[in-house]
């Protein structure tokens, strides 16, 4: 079921917020509690009823691991705790290694060997890459012993609350369980209701409006790379950054509906995107995109493996393990792989640089103005380069782009590109992305999310209040996304895929 | 909070009662190359089957297959009686071909379809850029004639490029401006046939020609083609009106690239069903489409686009086909 969909948003969406206001209304919350997760597990049986099970198997295997891994009240020893904790790790990695990588894995086999084995297609359960590692998280906490007495309800509120089930925010349970321990969470607020009635109208404008707008710029040009046929330099332009618009207000998009629908529950979800493409260094960068799967990577993996503990080649050795990682949880392919390699690269020399510029250049120079201009323009110009590789059907189309937008084509231009059309939307879309609040600085007077930057935003004034003329303004927005519905059916969200 | 609510409501209705204004005010405002040629095809097309008003008549019609492949003139030089290409472009949905070339038949008239299998496929209100360019600035009648809510997507998906034309241009202008456009088509694109002039084979662009090829089209199911598509509502009704308006319709099938995946058994079943659902509805077929299939040195920049030489020997199958036709003289069954 998605977020934008008619079945969504007139049926399920009204039903399951009516029933848990009027149980948690009578002072009922774990009743309201346990709606909402049998609501949940619905909105995610529409799309497959078979993969309810193995959800529900998951929770229970995750849950009744993490009570005895606890160290407070465990009654097994360190030994047990620590094999019982990676047994914990080594169910969640074989679920998603079937799901997500088996056909990958067997492919690249029969490429590399020609040794062929016939596994029926594995269909990947929506999701399972979010939240295994919400799983994952909650199993090291609770090995650790920062997890409270949680109960299975509220255990599984947390996994499936149906905002972040899906596509994340991939949050963690001293996030949100915290929130289930205090009453007013339950209690109706007429606010909550319109700061997230209002975040989610952002944020389905963001993904209909925006991130839909620019897939039609794209696919015509990764198509025909990935057909073989040459494209132009201004096409393969077109489409490359069309493509970085799109994935930007497609997911950014769909984590302000889950932030918007949290909040008209009551309940508050961190964060994921903070103006990324504002960033002035791929280190910055990466605290600005997907924040917390970035935050993942960094307490789950990073760190463990060292993180910048051991000497700087350790360090980097690190960064670039982290990112390749990082890609391929994103899918299961080559190109994947390349993208997270790419920006383990990055890092790499962007730390290089740091280390580099801090010891020889004045410190005024390197934070002066143009040189913040050219940190953005670089990082922009390498994150769209490496978004290629993330869109791209395979290294011959991602390259057959590159070439092009290096000048390397004797192409002429796509039948698509014959008017001024693209040029024109992708500056309207820079515009958005590098001039507008991101949707938690424009409602920041109402606390909209988890951990919101702590640095006032110089769009504070413009901030979002219940008026006249915010209004007016959301009216404008509801319009362009009403006038959609007429124009494209529903499509996906990009990263449903991943 | 209500001051909050009444802002919304005043924002969604005032954003609506400006995109509608718009809207109207963009009728009779033609905007992009696309809609400005196939409007002007049709203009001329218009201009030359009122020179030959009078007498019984032969017209073709379809996708550009009919534009680019079949000579009028050749098939009124053949039979002695008008003849009059009426093929224009594909992606303008089958009613409004019929709507257009209604204007032009009289009874007595033989009409030949000779649509591109992807009309079965396709649904019948899809919108496409050039459709809603050509009826909003060269036909706003047609709109109103449209359902309710065809009006309604139409207007909704308008692109804002077309919203903002009224405040640059207005419907005067854009008219002056489309008759210089059509002095300049008239006699060097389009004849006194209503046949394209330009697809000599020396004229194609050759890389162009190789790339559009290695494109192959998805025309339709073998259900689509049996009957199970919306499109064959269409094909019904026009059978019912050309006997209630005594005019002979048949269908050719359109000239295809002759290539592996095209002449496949697969296609070949589907084309096969396609005339065979034709013939079913009382709708003769004069050319089969596997008579039809051409090689890569006839064609001029698509797979269905016949440069002047292949277009000679279609016209040459046709007007074989088309001889007990005119010989009958007759109504449909």
């Amino acid at each position: 079921m998605l977020f934008h969909s008619p079945i969504f948003l007139f049926a399920f969406l009204p039903l399951t917020w009516v029933v848990f206001r009027v149980l948690a209304g009578r002072h009922c919350e774990r009743l309201a509690l346990g709606w909402l997760v049998a609501m949940s597990l619905v909105f995610y049986a529409y799309w497959n009823p078979v993969y309810v099970t193995l959800i529900v198997i998951s929770i229970a295997v995750n849950f009744s691991i993490g009570t005895r891994i606890a160290p407070d009240d465990s009654r097994l020893g360190l030994r047990s705790r620590c094999w019982l904790l990676y047994a914990g790790l080594a169910f969640n990695l074989g679920l998603l290694g079937y799901f997500k990588y088996a056909n990958f894995f067997l492919d690249s086999m029969r490429g590399i060997t020609g040794w062929s084995y016939n596994l029926q297609h594995v269909i990947l359960p929506l999701g399972i890459s979010f939240f295994t590692f919400q799983k994952i998280a909650y199993l090291v906490d609770a090995y650790q012993g920062r997890t409270g007495k949680y109960t299975l309800l509220e255990y599984c509120f947390f996994v499936t609350f149906f905002p972040q089930l899906i596509a994340g925010p991939i949050v963690q349970h001293h996030q949100i369980i915290p929130q289930l321990e205090r009453r007013e969470t339950f209690r109706f607020r007429l606010l909550d209701v319109w700061v997230g009635l209002s975040i989610f109208a952002v944020g389905l404008f963001k993904k209909m409006v925006l991130a839909d707008g620019s897939a039609v710029y794209v696919a015509p040009v990764f198509d025909a790379a990935a057909a073989g046929q040459g494209i132009s330099a201004p096409d393969a332009w077109a489409g490359a950054l069309a493509y970085t618009f799109q994935l930007y207000f497609d997911f950014s998009g769909y984590s302000d509906m889950a932030v918007g629908l949290a909040r008209m529950f009551g309940f508050l979800l961190p964060i994921n995107f903070n103006a990324p493409y504002r960033a002035t260094s791929i280190s910055e960068f990466w605290k600005r995109w997907h924040i917390t799967l970035s935050r993942f990577l960094r307490n789950f993996l990073y760190i463990p493996l060292g993180g910048n503990r051991r000497g700087m080649l350790l360090r980097y050795r690190n960064l670039l393990v982290t990112m390749l990682l990082g890609g391929l949880w994103h899918g299961a392919g080559w190109t994947f792989l390349l993208w997270g390699g790419l920006h383990g690269i990055y890092l790499i020399i962007n730390h290089a640089w740091d280390s580099v510029s801090s010891r020889w250049l004045p410190m005024a120079f390197v934070h002066s103005r143009p040189m913040r201009f050219l940190g953005w323009a670089v990082t922009f110009g390498c994150v769209v380069a490496a978004w290629v590789f993330f869109r791209a059907a395979n290294w011959t189309a991602a390259t057959e782009i590159l070439h092009a937008m290096g000048g390397q084509t004797m192409a002429s231009g796509l039948a698509f590109y014959i008017t001024d059309v693209p040029w024109l939307w992708l500056i309207a879309m820079a515009v958005v992305a590098f001039g507008f609040p991101a949707t938690h600085d424009y409602f920041w007077r109402y606390t909209p999310a988890l951990d919101p930057p702590r640095r006032r935003s110089r769009f504070a004034r413009m901030a979002w209040r219940p008026t006249f003329v915010h209004g007016a303004a959301l009216g404008v927005l509801v319009f362009l996304i009403f006038r959609k519905y007429f124009v494209l059916q529903p499509t996906e969200f990009l990263y449903f895929n991943f | 909070m209500l001051r909050y609510v009444i802002g919304i409501v005043a924002g969604f209705t005032g954003a609506g009662v400006v995109w509608v204004g718009l809207f109207l005010a963009s009728f009779g405002i033609l905007d992009t190359h696309g809609d400005r040629t196939v409007t002007a095809w049709y203009q001329i097309k218009q201009e030359v089957a009122g020179t030959k008003s009078g007498a019984k008549k032969i017209v073709f019609v379809g996708g550009s297959n009919v534009l680019y492949g079949i000579s009028a003139a050749e098939v009124e030089q053949a039979f002695g009686m008008p003849c009059l290409n009426f093929g224009t472009h594909a992606g303008l949905p089958f009613d409004y071909l019929l709507h257009r070339v209604k204007q032009v038949v009289s009874p007595g008239d033989i009409l030949v379809i000779s649509l591109e299998w992807e009309y079965l496929h396709r649904p019948l209100d899809d919108l496409n850029s050039v459709y809603t360019g050509c009826i909003l600035g060269g036909e706003p009648r047609y709109f109103w004639r449209l359902p309710a809510s065809q009006q309604l997507r139409i207007c909704f998906s308008a692109p804002v490029s077309r919203l903002v034309l009224p405040l640059t241009i207005s419907p005067e202008a854009s008219a002056g401006v489309q008759n210089v456009y059509m002095d300049s088509v008239r006699g060097v694109h389009i004849d006194s046939w209503g046949d394209f002039m330009g697809n000599f084979p020396e004229r194609r662009a050759k890389s162009e020609l190789a790339r559009l090829l290695g494109l192959t089209p998805h025309p339709c199911t073998l259900a689509e083609a049996e009957g199970h598509s919306d499109f064959w509502k269409v094909v019904r009704e026009l059978r019912n009106w050309a006997k209630r308006k005594r005019v002979t319709v048949v269908f050719a099938a359109p000239a295809l690239l002759d290539n592996p995946i095209l002449t496949g058994a697969d296609y070949r079943q589907i084309f096969a069903a396609g005339e065979k659902h034709y013939e079913s509805l009382g709708i003769p077929v004069i050319a089969r489409q596997n008579t039809n299939f051409y090689g890569e040195s006839l064609m001029f920049d698509s797979v269905y686009h016949l440069n002047s030489a292949g277009r000679e020997i279609r016209t040459k199958q046709l007007i074989e086909g088309l001889k007990p036709v005119v010989s009958r003289g007759s109504t449909p069954k």
